[in-house]
Protein backbone atom coordinates (compact mmCIF):
# COMPACT_ATOMS: atom_id res chain seq x y z
CA UNK A 1 0.00 0.00 0.00
CA UNK A 2 1.67 2.67 -0.81
CA UNK A 3 1.94 6.15 1.35
CA UNK A 4 -0.91 7.87 -0.30
CA UNK A 5 -3.25 5.61 -1.44
CA UNK A 6 -5.65 6.72 1.33
CA UNK A 7 -5.56 10.96 0.64
CA UNK A 8 -6.23 9.42 -3.01
CA UNK A 9 -9.17 7.53 -1.93
CA UNK A 10 -10.53 10.40 0.14
CA UNK A 11 -9.57 13.11 -3.06
CA UNK A 12 -12.00 10.53 -4.89
CA UNK A 13 -14.99 10.63 -3.00
CA UNK A 14 -14.58 14.66 -2.42
CA UNK A 15 -15.03 14.91 -6.31
CA UNK A 16 -17.74 12.75 -6.46
CA UNK A 17 -19.52 14.50 -3.98
CA UNK A 18 -18.95 17.84 -5.23
CA UNK A 19 -20.27 16.04 -8.76
CA UNK A 20 -23.54 15.10 -6.47
CA UNK A 21 -23.86 19.13 -5.39
CA UNK A 22 -23.55 20.32 -8.80
CA UNK A 23 -26.49 17.67 -9.99
CA UNK A 24 -28.54 18.96 -6.92
CA UNK A 25 -27.75 22.38 -7.79
CA UNK A 26 -28.98 21.58 -11.92
CA UNK A 27 -31.80 19.79 -10.91
CA UNK A 28 -32.96 22.31 -8.19
CA UNK A 29 -32.15 25.50 -10.51
CA UNK A 30 -34.11 23.82 -13.43
CA UNK A 31 -37.24 22.46 -10.84
CA UNK A 32 -39.64 25.13 -13.36
CA UNK A 33 -38.20 24.39 -16.21
CA UNK A 34 -40.70 22.98 -18.63
CA UNK A 35 -38.45 22.95 -21.69
CA UNK A 36 -35.53 20.45 -20.96
CA UNK A 37 -34.89 18.88 -24.22
CA UNK A 38 -36.81 18.59 -27.59
CA UNK A 39 -38.12 15.42 -28.19
CA UNK A 40 -40.04 14.66 -31.53
CA UNK A 41 -40.20 18.40 -32.45
CA UNK A 42 -42.18 19.17 -29.02
CA UNK A 43 -40.90 20.44 -25.45
CA UNK A 44 -40.34 18.28 -22.91
CA UNK A 45 -39.76 19.27 -19.25
CA UNK A 46 -36.79 18.78 -17.34
CA UNK A 47 -35.62 15.35 -16.04
CA UNK A 48 -34.48 15.01 -12.46
CA UNK A 49 -30.96 13.56 -13.00
CA UNK A 50 -29.40 11.34 -10.70
CA UNK A 51 -25.51 10.42 -9.71
CA UNK A 52 -24.05 7.23 -9.44
CA UNK A 53 -21.60 5.89 -7.51
CA UNK A 54 -19.44 2.75 -7.84
CA UNK A 55 -15.95 1.77 -6.57
CA UNK A 56 -12.78 2.20 -8.23
CA UNK A 57 -11.82 -1.57 -7.47
CA UNK A 58 -14.19 -2.49 -10.09
CA UNK A 59 -13.27 -0.32 -12.97
CA UNK A 60 -13.25 -2.75 -15.92
CA UNK A 61 -10.13 -1.40 -17.86
CA UNK A 62 -7.45 -4.10 -18.17
CA UNK A 63 -4.77 -1.51 -16.32
CA UNK A 64 -7.26 -1.18 -13.08
CA UNK A 65 -7.72 -5.06 -12.96
CA UNK A 66 -3.79 -5.49 -12.74
CA UNK A 67 -3.51 -2.95 -10.23
CA UNK A 68 -5.51 -4.58 -8.40
CA UNK A 69 -4.61 -8.06 -8.83
CA UNK A 70 -0.75 -7.01 -8.52
CA UNK A 71 -0.78 -5.47 -4.91
CA UNK A 72 -3.20 -4.76 -2.05
CA UNK A 73 -5.01 -1.34 -2.79
CA UNK A 74 -7.45 1.21 -1.55
CA UNK A 75 -9.85 1.98 -3.33
CA UNK A 76 -11.37 5.30 -4.09
CA UNK A 77 -15.19 5.82 -5.46
CA UNK A 78 -15.98 6.74 -8.77
CA UNK A 79 -19.10 8.48 -10.35
CA UNK A 80 -20.13 5.83 -12.46
CA UNK A 81 -22.61 7.96 -14.24
CA UNK A 82 -25.28 10.82 -14.63
CA UNK A 83 -28.89 9.20 -14.91
CA UNK A 84 -32.14 10.19 -15.59
CA UNK A 85 -35.25 9.96 -13.10
CA UNK A 86 -37.60 8.35 -14.52
CA UNK A 87 -40.32 8.72 -12.49
CA UNK A 88 -43.70 10.69 -14.30
CA UNK A 89 -43.73 14.60 -14.43
CA UNK A 90 -46.07 16.41 -12.47
CA UNK A 91 -48.92 18.20 -14.16
CA UNK A 92 -50.23 21.77 -13.39
CA UNK A 93 -53.70 23.18 -15.22
CA UNK A 94 -52.29 26.29 -16.45
CA UNK A 95 -54.05 27.23 -20.20
CA UNK A 96 -52.56 30.49 -20.41
CA UNK A 97 -48.43 29.07 -20.33
CA UNK A 98 -47.26 28.27 -23.59
CA UNK A 99 -46.13 24.98 -23.45
CA UNK A 100 -49.83 23.87 -22.28
CA UNK A 101 -51.42 21.05 -24.23
CA UNK A 102 -54.95 21.36 -25.25
CA UNK A 103 -56.90 20.87 -22.14
CA UNK A 104 -54.54 23.48 -20.09
CA UNK A 105 -52.13 21.22 -18.13
CA UNK A 106 -48.65 21.78 -18.40
CA UNK A 107 -45.96 19.07 -17.57
CA UNK A 108 -43.86 20.33 -15.14
CA UNK A 109 -40.26 18.51 -14.57
CA UNK A 110 -40.11 15.48 -11.75
CA UNK A 111 -37.89 17.75 -9.24
CA UNK A 112 -38.71 17.61 -5.58
CA UNK A 113 -37.12 20.37 -4.10
CA UNK A 114 -37.67 18.46 -0.78
CA UNK A 115 -35.43 15.68 -1.87
CA UNK A 116 -32.96 18.13 -3.53
CA UNK A 117 -32.29 19.77 -0.63
CA UNK A 118 -31.88 16.38 1.24
CA UNK A 119 -29.49 15.40 -1.26
CA UNK A 120 -27.65 18.60 -0.78
CA UNK A 121 -27.49 18.19 2.68
CA UNK A 122 -26.09 14.30 2.27
CA UNK A 123 -23.10 15.74 -0.15
CA UNK A 124 -22.15 18.64 2.46
CA UNK A 125 -21.90 16.16 5.13
CA UNK A 126 -20.36 13.73 3.38
CA UNK A 127 -17.38 15.76 1.85
CA UNK A 128 -17.06 17.33 5.63
CA UNK A 129 -16.78 13.74 6.82
CA UNK A 130 -14.14 13.25 4.47
CA UNK A 131 -12.28 16.30 5.10
CA UNK A 132 -12.09 14.97 8.13
CA UNK A 133 -10.95 11.52 7.36
CA UNK A 134 -8.03 13.40 5.27
CA UNK A 135 -6.82 15.75 8.26
CA UNK A 136 -7.20 12.28 10.35
CA UNK A 137 -4.50 10.83 8.13
CA UNK A 138 -2.19 13.52 7.82
CA UNK A 139 -2.26 13.37 12.04
CA UNK A 140 -1.31 10.16 11.25
CA UNK A 141 1.52 11.05 9.36
CA UNK A 142 2.42 13.64 11.30
CA UNK A 143 2.28 11.26 14.44
CA UNK A 144 4.68 9.07 12.84
CA UNK A 145 7.45 11.29 12.52
CA UNK A 146 7.32 12.12 16.39
CA UNK A 147 8.64 8.29 17.27
CA UNK A 148 11.99 8.62 18.68
CA UNK A 149 11.95 12.21 19.35
CA UNK A 150 12.71 13.18 22.58
CA UNK B 1 -9.85 11.95 -11.13
CA UNK B 2 -6.79 13.30 -9.58
CA UNK B 3 -3.97 14.26 -11.82
CA UNK B 4 -0.44 15.24 -10.98
CA UNK B 5 0.79 12.55 -8.89
CA UNK B 6 3.56 10.11 -10.24
CA UNK B 7 2.44 6.52 -9.92
CA UNK B 8 5.24 5.35 -8.14
CA UNK B 9 4.19 6.84 -4.53
CA UNK B 10 6.08 5.10 -1.55
CA UNK B 11 9.13 6.57 -1.60
CA UNK B 12 11.56 4.00 0.67
CA UNK B 13 9.71 1.11 -0.48
CA UNK B 14 13.11 -0.38 -2.19
CA UNK B 15 14.15 -0.50 1.31
CA UNK B 16 11.96 -3.29 2.17
CA UNK B 17 12.41 -5.81 -0.63
CA UNK B 18 16.23 -5.12 -0.26
CA UNK B 19 16.23 -5.69 3.57
CA UNK B 20 14.76 -8.72 3.68
CA UNK B 21 16.81 -10.14 0.86
CA UNK B 22 19.84 -9.69 2.65
CA UNK B 23 18.72 -11.21 6.20
CA UNK B 24 18.01 -14.22 4.20
CA UNK B 25 21.14 -15.25 2.91
CA UNK B 26 23.66 -13.38 4.69
CA UNK B 27 26.82 -15.20 2.82
CA UNK B 28 25.34 -12.97 -0.70
CA UNK B 29 24.94 -9.84 1.30
CA UNK B 30 29.02 -9.90 2.16
CA UNK B 31 30.28 -10.46 -1.37
CA UNK B 32 28.65 -6.71 -2.39
CA UNK B 33 31.00 -4.49 -2.78
CA UNK B 34 31.60 -1.20 -1.25
CA UNK B 35 31.09 1.24 -4.15
CA UNK B 36 28.44 -1.07 -5.59
CA UNK B 37 26.49 -0.23 -2.19
CA UNK B 38 26.97 3.22 -2.54
CA UNK B 39 25.70 3.21 -5.73
CA UNK B 40 22.28 1.55 -4.87
CA UNK B 41 22.08 3.62 -1.31
CA UNK B 42 23.00 6.90 -3.71
CA UNK B 43 20.06 5.33 -6.10
CA UNK B 44 17.50 4.86 -3.80
CA UNK B 45 18.06 8.29 -1.78
CA UNK B 46 17.83 9.99 -5.27
CA UNK B 47 14.73 8.24 -6.11
CA UNK B 48 13.38 9.48 -2.95
CA UNK B 49 14.10 12.81 -3.13
CA UNK B 50 13.10 13.07 -6.87
CA UNK B 51 9.54 11.49 -5.26
CA UNK B 52 9.21 14.62 -3.13
CA UNK B 53 10.31 16.51 -6.03
CA UNK B 54 7.74 15.51 -7.86
CA UNK B 55 4.73 16.26 -4.80
CA UNK B 56 6.38 19.39 -4.99
CA UNK B 57 6.04 19.94 -8.52
CA UNK B 58 2.23 18.66 -8.61
CA UNK B 59 1.78 21.14 -5.95
CA UNK B 60 3.35 24.14 -7.63
CA UNK B 61 0.96 23.13 -11.13
CA UNK B 62 -2.13 22.59 -9.41
CA UNK B 63 -1.72 26.37 -7.19
CA UNK B 64 -0.64 27.84 -10.72
CA UNK B 65 -3.98 26.52 -11.94
CA UNK B 66 -5.61 27.70 -9.45
CA UNK B 67 -4.43 31.31 -10.28
CA UNK B 68 -5.26 31.02 -13.83
CA UNK B 69 -8.76 29.73 -13.09
CA UNK B 70 -8.47 26.73 -14.47
CA UNK B 71 -8.56 24.03 -11.72
CA UNK B 72 -11.95 22.62 -11.13
CA UNK B 73 -11.65 20.62 -7.54
CA UNK B 74 -10.40 23.13 -5.18
CA UNK B 75 -9.67 20.22 -2.70
CA UNK B 76 -7.41 18.39 -5.06
CA UNK B 77 -5.30 21.94 -4.63
CA UNK B 78 -4.96 21.54 -1.37
CA UNK B 79 -4.63 17.70 -1.47
CA UNK B 80 -1.52 18.32 -3.45
CA UNK B 81 -0.01 20.64 -1.09
CA UNK B 82 -0.67 18.83 1.91
CA UNK B 83 0.69 16.34 0.17
CA UNK B 84 4.13 18.13 -0.97
CA UNK B 85 4.08 19.26 2.84
CA UNK B 86 3.66 15.66 4.62
CA UNK B 87 6.62 14.17 2.09
CA UNK B 88 9.03 17.11 2.59
CA UNK B 89 8.46 16.74 6.20
CA UNK B 90 9.70 12.93 6.42
CA UNK B 91 12.76 14.10 4.25
CA UNK B 92 13.98 16.81 6.96
CA UNK B 93 13.04 13.82 9.42
CA UNK B 94 15.37 12.04 8.03
CA UNK B 95 17.92 14.08 7.08
CA UNK B 96 18.14 15.04 10.48
CA UNK B 97 18.25 11.80 11.94
CA UNK B 98 21.44 11.59 9.19
CA UNK B 99 22.65 14.70 10.52
CA UNK B 100 22.47 13.55 14.23
CA UNK B 101 24.11 10.45 13.54
CA UNK B 102 26.89 11.70 11.59
CA UNK B 103 27.39 14.09 14.50
CA UNK B 104 27.40 11.75 17.09
CA UNK B 105 29.91 9.69 14.73
CA UNK B 106 32.09 12.76 14.64
CA UNK B 107 31.82 13.42 18.79
CA UNK B 108 33.65 9.68 19.13
CA UNK B 109 36.68 10.16 20.87
CA UNK B 110 39.69 8.67 19.92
Amino acid sequence: MAMFDGMNATASALTAQRLRMDTASGNMANASATRGQMVDGEWEPYRRKMVTMGSEENRPSFASQLQNAEREQTSGVQVTGIVEDQTPFQTMHQPGHPDADEDGNVQLPNVDPLKEMVDVMGATRSYEANVTVFDAHKAMKMNAMEIGRS
Amino acid sequence: MIQGHPPGEMALSPLSPRASKSSTDPGQSEQVRTDEAQNSFGNMLNEALQNVQNHQDASKEKTEQLLTGEVDNLHDVFIASEKAGVALQATVEVRDKVIDAYDSVMRMTL
